[in-house]
């Protein structure tokens, strides 16, 4: 029904789900197109706070920082999707920086997708100092997301 | 996904085994720097303050000490 | 057209500027600022208003009619306009209106609630002026017109700081100079080792406590943002550190001058233990200023520490480089770290703190700008109120319990109107102000007794005589105009800075770091505050 479908992840529970979900999906389907996307929070850029004292430079050096550290922290993650899904060697993977829901949409218009695929909304675990994730903390919102889509939006839960 | 696509291998690291190869593609966008000033350079910030407060020192100083 | 649309706000902003000034100009506003308590910034805000006004017109309008390019006068003056006019008429809003506004409700309020707001959570306009930043930027945003101006506030900022370095002598500069060095040099190490422990204690990954040990050990997000990338740190060790830093210095800015209050510290004592414990150094600012926003005492001690724990930043820097340098194989010479990143407006600083000390803004006379000033002047009179009352107290023998001298004194005050020297010695410039000083010391003896319960006077003869000495001492003009435009500097910079706390930056608080963090954080900020109290008792400033 589908044949070009962006699968949207972050390395949370809810979007292994989401991940497992399309990937089996790709196994069934020989003729579909999976493309992974992950998104760099433009945000990154405000957590320099209401520090004044650094210099260009040292911001500069900062967002490089962050920009490499997640580059390698995607890379990983990718590298474990691959490991546990060995279909996944079909599917396209693909990184991008910018706000979140219009990243989202913005890709999906531009390949032609016809199905945009994320996880589900889950409890925060910030709180634990066992949680493991990578990048910012970020809840996309459906107010921001929906009015931007242009195709069908599946939530796997 | 097509085979032609240039990659890029990127260290990733213990946990990542290695090395791991990406699409050139993958990242265009930079994360740009939402830097507090709009100045080229720190020094010259640090100049141009200064002269602004012996500018405004000297106006403060003809005002309230040298013309009353 | 669409240039016109984004000089809108501009615009409007500088037509009602115009107006406000035209109609404070007639004297309307004048029974709302007596209401307000505000009427003698009056002609100020009259000057203020119309100049910015103008300003932003012609500045808005140039901009309408052609696009800005990248000149100077571009760059520094016609893009930032808007926003560092938006800056400025929320920096006046405030000051005039929002913070006097602010202690009239707390007055009301105080029967049913039994305490003022406006003094427990120190409401003063440095603290409006961040929350009001705060809440523009988690509500509305920054408006667009307002991204380029808001990036002037560490210009700005910079500007206070280098102001506030006309304002030190040798005596106080070398003082403080020593106990922050001390207090700063050994809160700095020992939270850094204390998270460094801590993180071995808990297992955590090097990288993570280098961050945090930074962030909590030397100035909050600026060690954070400068560590980060020699630690290599990972991006969710980073996002948790930051959030935490930033909410934990928050809170601090709102907590630690009501418990300073409480504690009842002199302004010297609060604004070492501010520069010690606060995280941020933004932040610092804004509690000396909370703490004592009329008198900057606790922004000089304050600031004093915040520069000396600056020039400890690299050191942090090139510590901690070393230390995980054997596992990057990242190496920082001496040079890229202290002598590139060396804050040149420090050096500003320097100078204006020399020009001051030459005595360029008061003579030497006078102690930082402050002198007796007992010849014949209107402005030294006290009120025909006042005078009254001490006619009638010295008819009813109210003075009875003084000492000859004393009561001299209060009776040359009431033939004379004001503290003055003999009328007959006035030629003999020496005479007169020596019998007058005289006068004066008498009359403090006079309100010490009363303090003291050794004599009885009605509150109103007290206030008179308070009055009275407080007409002869006389400031600067200089010294209290460089002053009034350093307060102008660091709230115009403080509110932009304030901007720059986003909600999402603050949520990211949580693991690991949060734990040590808030253990380092209060441990550092109680230590010093037992310390500050043992070892700040002798400096006084004036």
């Amino acid at each position: 029904m589908f044949n070009n479908v962006l699968l949207c992840t972050h390395g949370t529970d809810g979007a292994k789900k989401a991940e497992a979900f399309a990937f089996k999906k790709l196994e069934a389907d020989p003729e579909l197109k999976v493309t992974m996307l992950t998104v760099l929070d433009e945000d990154w850029r405000q957590m320099t706070g209401d520090d004044w004292l650094n210099s260009n430079k040292t911001h500069t050096t900062f967002l490089d920082h962050v920009e490499n550290q997640m580059n390698e922290e995607i890379a990983e993650e990718w590298q474990r999707i691959k490991t546990s899904y060995p279909v996944a060697e079909r599917a396209k993977f693909l990184q991008r920086t910018g706000n979140i829901a219009e990243t989202i949409t913005k890709t999906a218009k531009e390949l032609g997708c016809d199905l945009i695929i994320i996880g589900s909304w889950r409890k925060s675990k910030k709180f634990s100092i066992h949680s493991t994730r990578m990048g910012l903390r970020t809840t996309m919102t459906n107010k921001d997301l929906h009015p931007l889509l242009p195709c069908p939006l599946l939530v796997v839960p | 996904m097509s085979d032609e696509e240039k990659k890029v291998t990127i260290e990733t690291g213990d946990a990542g085994k290695g090395t791991t190869e990406l699409s050139e593609s993958a990242n265009t966008e930079k994360l740009e720097e939402r830097a507090l000033s709009v100045f080229s350079s720190d020094r010259n910030e640090d100049i141009v303050a200064l002269v602004f407060c012996l500018i405004t020192t000297f106006f403060v100083l003809l005002f309230t000490k040298w013309l009353v | 057209m669409s240039q016109i649309k984004d000089q809108m706000p501009t615009l409007i902003m500088g037509g009602s500027l115009l107006i406000y000034g035209l109609i404070a100009k007639t004297g309307a506003l004048l029974p709302v600022a007596k209401y307000l308590h505000t009427h003698k910034t009056m002609d100020l805000q009259v000057t203020m208003t119309l100049i910015v006004g103008c300003i932003a017109i012609v500045g808005a309008l140039i901009n309408t009619t052609r696009k800005p390019g990248t000149s100077k006068l571009d760059t520094f003056v016609l893009r930032p306009l808007g926003g560092i006019v938006l800056i400025l008429v929320m920096a006046m809003a405030i000051r005039w209106y929002a913070e006097p506004l602010m202690k009239i409700i707390s007055k009301g309020l105080q029967p049913t609630l039994g305490f003022k707001i406006y003094k427990v959570l120190n409401l003063n306009y440095v603290v409006l002026g961040i929350l009001a930043g705060v809440l523009l930027t988690n509500t509305w945003g920054i408006p667009k017109f307002a991204g380029e101006g808001v990036k002037c506030a560490r210009f700005v900022l910079k500007m206070g700081v280098i102001m506030l370095g006309a304002r030190y002598s040798f005596a106080e500069l070398a003082k403080l100079g020593v106990y922050s060095v001390f207090l700063v040099g050994f809160f700095v190490l020992g939270t850094v080792f204390l998270v460094l422990w801590l993180g071995n204690l808990f297992k955590q990954p090097k990288s993570m406590t280098g961050v945090l040990s930074a962030g909590m050990g030397v100035c909050g997000v600026s060690a954070t943002v400068a560590v980060a990338p020699v630690v290599k740190a990972k991006s969710a060790e980073m996002a948790y550190t930051i959030g935490t830093i930033l909410s934990f210095g928050i809170i601090c800015m709102f907590v630690f001058p009501t418990i300073g209050k409480l504690a009842g510290m002199s302004p010297v004592q609060f604004g070492a233990w501010a520069g010690t414990g606060i995280l941020n150094s933004a932040q610092v600012a804004a509690a000396a200023l909370a703490f004592n926003a009329v008198d900057i005492e606790t922004l000089k001690v304050a600031e004093i520490f915040n520069i000396t724990r600056v020039l400890f930043l690299p050191i942090i820097v090139l510590v901690l480089a070393t230390w995980f340098g054997k596992e990057t194989g990242q190496k920082l010479s001496f040079k890229s770290v202290v002598i590139d990143k060396f804050p040149v407006f420090i050096i500003g600083f320097l100078i204006l703190f020399f020009m001051s000390s030459v005595g360029l803004f008061s003579p030497p006379s006078h102690y930082k700008g402050k002198y007796i000033d007992v010849s014949y002047n209107d402005r030294s009179q006290v009120t025909p109120e006042e005078w009254e009352v001490l006619n009638t107290a010295m008819a009813a023998g109210e003075f009875s319990g003084l000492t000859p001298t004393q009561l001299e004194a209060v009776t040359n005050l009431v033939e004379q109107h004001q503290i003055a020297g003999n009328f007959e010695d006035r030629a003999d410039k020496k005479a007169f102000d020596k019998a007058g000083r005289a006068r004066m010391t008498q009359l403090q003896g006079v309100l010490a007794a009363a303090k003291a319960k050794q004599i009885t006077l009605s509150a109103d003869v007290k206030a008179a005589i308070k009055h009275a000495v407080k007409q002869v001492k006389k400031k600067s003009k200089t010294v209290v105009t460089l002053t009034d435009f350093m307060i102008w500097f660091f709230a115009f910079g403080l509110i932009g800075l304030g901007m720059q706390i986003t909600k999402k930056a603050i949520t990211q608080a949580g693991g690991w770091p949060i734990v040590m963090g808030v253990i380092a954080g209060i441990t550092k900020a109680t230590l010093s505050f037992f310390v500050v109290l043992w070892l700040i008792k002798d400096v006084v400033l004036n």
